[in-house]
């Protein structure tokens, strides 16, 4: 009996963990992690290729290229850098 | 679906499979070990003096044992320094990546970030000096067999490959995140297209399949040796041998 409510006991969390996991963050993605960022804004030259800039863009900011502020001219802080930052668990960009 | 395409989803299901058959026989392997440690008979008061007086006394001793090592430093000053090096850097990425199976992500594991990325760093060179160690010292050589290189070959390698997608290849985190998060969901997704990345995925699961077999088990074990785990009471209570038969005594 023990065994049985602890295995249901840890079904139950099981399920729930699931439930609780978002979408991955993607550009006009879908679930609450969606990165938005406004139409009127085009990519700018830095962020071409994309592939290469999702992976090394924190080299921009932290090299001091480019300021974190700048960044926000066109990213809203808690769309399209935090939300991001945590999923992979990221330390958060501080507007 | 052109040939590449069908090709690569072929891949990814080994890859997920391979994933689920490693989870699968280290915590079965893990449980089994675990299991016999506790099945062994002990038979006797064989507590290593000077011995803790009681179960608080055991516990600090266990954590002594499991944290700081004090018997190795007694032996041999540089291997101790070496081994728990080795063991703190391998605590910090063992942390810090459990931001790839959580979400939300802890606030320390985030805090950690600099920290545990100097400890990936650092890691290959603790790992260089035991492998070393076993090469250089006749006596050493002498009593190590191939499982002891497996295991440092092992750890080495997924050591650079994580360093590697970390640094030099980078791979797209948020993929690798998805794709964590949905094998331990029960929902998997194909893992990134990044061969560095995945051999690093398929190393850890071929050492989480070693795990229960090999000596990495004395991560476990550790807590099962009656030399260290008992209390040093022989004189009172006295001591009965629950494998013993019974006796009728009347
Ligand atoms: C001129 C406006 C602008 C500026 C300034 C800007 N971005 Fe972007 N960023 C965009 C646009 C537009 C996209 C979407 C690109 C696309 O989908 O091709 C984007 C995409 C991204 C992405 C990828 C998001 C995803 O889901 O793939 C990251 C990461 C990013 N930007 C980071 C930064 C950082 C860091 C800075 C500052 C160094 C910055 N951006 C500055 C407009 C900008
Ligand atoms: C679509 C996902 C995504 C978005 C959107 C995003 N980032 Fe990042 N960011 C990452 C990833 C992935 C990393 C690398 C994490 C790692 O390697 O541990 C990172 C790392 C960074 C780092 C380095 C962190 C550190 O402490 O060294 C900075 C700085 C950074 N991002 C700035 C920004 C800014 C500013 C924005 C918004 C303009 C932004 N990012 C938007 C995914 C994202």
């Amino acid at each position: 009996m023990n065994k049985f409510l602890l295995l249901m006991l840890l079904l139950a969390l099981a399920a729930l963990t699931i439930a609780c996991v978002p979408e991955k963050p993607v550009k006009d993605g879908h679930g609450e992690l969606a990165v938005v960022i406004d139409r009127e804004f085009t990519s700018p030259v830095t962020h071409s290729p994309l592939d290469w800039w999702q992976t090394r863009h924190f080299q921009a900011v932290n090299n001091g290229d480019i300021k974190e502020k700048d960044c926000l001219y066109c990213h809203k802080v808690e769309r399209s850098c935090n939300n991001c930052h945590g999923y992979v668990g990221v330390r958060k960009i501080v507007p | 679906m052109t040939d590449a395409a069908m090709i690569w989803n072929l891949l990814a299901a080994l890859i997920i499979g391979l994933g689920y058959l490693a989870a699968f026989v280290f915590v079965g392997g893990l449980l089994l070990r675990i299991a016999l440690y506790i099945k062994t008979p002990v038979p006797l008061k064989i507590v290593q003096t000077p011995g803790p007086k009681s179960a608080p006394g055991v516990l600090a001793r266990i954590a002594g044992d499991v944290l700081i090592f004090p018997n190795l430093f007694q032996a041999d000053k540089l291997l101790w320094l070496g081994a728990w090096i080795f063991h703190a850097c391998l605590f910090l990425i063992l942390v810090r990546h459990t931001r790839y199976f959580l979400y939300p992500v802890p606030e320390l594991v985030i805090d950690w970030q600099t920290i545990s990325v100097y400890a990936g760093f650092f890691f290959p060179i603790p790992a260089l000096y035991l492998f070393w160690r076993r090469l250089a010292s006749s006596r050493v050589l002498y009593i190590s067999g191939l499982p002891d290189y497996i295991t440092l070959i092992l750890l080495t390698a997924i050591a650079s490959t994580g360093m590697l997608v970390h640094y030099f290849a980078r791979v797209y985190l948020v993929d690798v995140k998805a794709f964590t998060l949905g094998l331990v969901t029960f929902a998997p997704v194909p893992p990134p297209q990044h061969p560095i990345f995945i051999a690093h995925f398929l190393l850890v699961c071929a050492l989480l399949i070693w795990f229960p077999f090999s000596k990495l088990m004395h991560a476990g074990g550790i807590f099962f040796s009656p030399t260290r785990n008992q209390i040093d009471n022989v004189l009172y209570p006295r001591y009965v041998n629950k494998w013993n038969e019974e006796v009728r005594v009347d």
